[in-house]
């Protein structure tokens, strides 16, 4: 995407160049964390070039990720090695890897930006981990291999995706409780919370759907048809796109009608997907392909790929606004 | 290897690892993936024409037939009877023409067979400059042993090792026909 284009300045002119200087100095863009599971590492993508500007070193297959919202901090999970490896997003440096009991796999970053809250898919339990100390200070048990984790925009509540009872859990953030549960589809696996509505949108493996969930009533709003094996949902621009590992597409439908929109075809395996700030784009990991793909929200058109490295997964919250 | 060097990265992270000997072993399967390729010296089209057929494994040397319903459509199936005894039950989840590209996923076989569950394959010409081409094999797919601590049989290098054997024979055999002027 270029500057010119968001801001549909007349090429050339006096005027359009004085406006993408203002811009470029006043909007540093975004980047994206890409956890490469097949070879160790975790590419840092700059969203503007698509261009991959550095690797790090993370061990044990990494898989999940987030970044807190400041933008500071990335948490990549290692399913394999059972890490939690923090990252200082800004200097491209690993901090601390951290071993986990059972098997880590989704990560959530509080909106305050602690604690952090990480699935363990074998032993049916959230760790909430505090990255003062560097430590798990609470459990939290939730139902069968959860695996997608998201919590709301204020704070207050933490939802999985409960991949083997076929549910999500609410938990409330302050006692660190389960305060409610609904049933979904068939396997969920990947959660995204819609903040306007807030609504709960989760990706059903085994029955190719997404399930929309009312958080605060906890009641089944919506299950709606996807491709083959939905993987993970993200939300932009009032809309949900599903990302079909199955079918390397992605399943586009309206969040607050659940109108299905259309399919967008994609590099195969596509698994974690995540969308800019503003919304305008939606960014997409191929795990068998390789690459990250930058795909414009309104229109459905590829507007970028890169290779990042073997076997992206992303999976969470793995963009953010650079400083 | 980045792996090694991740860990010699935080010193507190060594020092878990002396408490945890068992870090480095498996828990619970993890998805396997392979990319094999070959450049053949003969155009895209031609070796299209060989292998673009979902329904016919001629070219490659362990199998002994295959037979099948629903040709090149999205959802047809063909058994592949493999030199030497075993089958492999496949179906086809998307053909391309214009993308010399084929998707497929094995519905049936026995892990003594082939030692991995949950497989799925992608076959794909590639034009390269001169006339020649690449083809290129992917497959994505978990070990045999879907539990902890898996026979040695029935590992993620079994799995990786054996889906790499039929993907080399496959290839290095498709190149060595196609270069000799077959057809």
């Amino acid at each position: 995407m270029s500057l010119a284009r968001l801001f549909r300045a007349p090429a050339g002119s006096v005027l359009g160049g004085a406006i993408l200087l203002a811009a470029s100095v006043s909007f540093a863009g975004e980047e994206a964390f890409v956890t490469n599971q097949n070879d160790n590492t975790v590419a840092v993508v700059d969203l503007e070039r698509m261009a991959v500007d550095a690797k790090l070193a993370i061990p044990g297959n990494p898989v999940g990720i987030a970044i807190s919202r400041d933008g500071s901090r990335a948490y990549v999970t290692s399913s394999e090695g059972k890490t939690l490896s923090i990252i200082d997003a800004a200097e491209r440096k690993v901090l601390n890897v951290v071993r986990l009991k059972g098997g880590p796999f989704g990560v959530a970053v509080h909106p305050s930006g602690r604690p952090v809250y990480v699935t363990d898919w074998f032993e049916h339990r959230i760790f909430v981990f505090s990255p003062e100390t560097g430590e798990v200070v609470a459990e939290v048990s939730v139902g069968n291999s959860p695996s997608g984790i998201a919590v709301t925009g204020d704070g207050s509540t933490i939802v999985t995706a409960d991949r083997d009872s076929d549910q999500l859990s609410f938990i409330d953030a302050g006692a660190l409780k389960v305060k409610g549960t609904a049933k979904v589809g068939v396997r969920p696996f990947g959660v995204a919370i819609d903040d306007r509505t807030g609504r709960a949108f989760t990706a059903n493996v085994g029955s190719n759907s997404v399930s929309v969930v009312d958080i605060a009533s906890g009641k089944l709003l919506a299950e709606v048809k996807t491709g083959e094996r939905p993987y993970d949902v993200a939300l932009a621009s009032g809309k949900a796109f599903v990302t079909n590992q199955y079918e390397a597409t992605l399943t586009v439908f309206d969040a607050d009608t659940y109108k299905p929109l259309g399919e967008i075809e994609v590099a195969e395996y596509p698994e974690g997907i995540a969308a800019s700030a503003d919304g305008k784009f939606i960014y997409v990991a191929n795990w068998l392909d390789n690459k990250l793909m930058k795909i414009d929200a309104v229109s459905g058109r590829v507007a970028g790929m890169v290779e990042t490295g073997n076997g992206p997964r992303a999976f969470g919250a793995f963009i953010r606004q650079k400083p | 290897m980045q792996a090694t060097r991740a860990l010699r990265m935080t010193g507190l992270f060594a020092a878990s690892l002396l408490l945890f000997p068992t870090l480095a072993m498996a828990h619970g399967p993890t998805r396997q993936k392979i990319a094999e390729s070959v450049e053949i010296n003969a155009p895209a089209e031609k070796v299209w024409a060989k292998i673009g057929n979902f329904q016919d494994m001629s070219w490659h040397p362990a199998v002994e037939k295959a037979q099948g319903q629903g040709g090149n459509e999205k959802g047809a199936t063909r058994t592949l009877t493999l030199k030497g005894g075993g089958v492999i039950e496949e179906a086809l989840e998307k053909h391309d023409d214009e993308k010399m590209s084929y998707h497929y996923r094995i519905t049936n076989v026995d892990v003594k067979v082939l030692p991995v569950t949950n497989y799925s394959s992608w076959l794909t010409v590639e034009p390269e400059e001169g006339g020649k081409s690449k083809v290129e094999w992917k497959g994505a797919f978990y070990r045999g042993y879907p539990n902890n601590d898996p026979p040695a049989d029935l590992n993620d290098e079994a799995a990786i090792k054996a889906v790499t054997g039929v993907y080399r024979a496959g290839l290095d055999s498709l190149k060595k026909s196609l270069e000799a002027g077959g057809s």
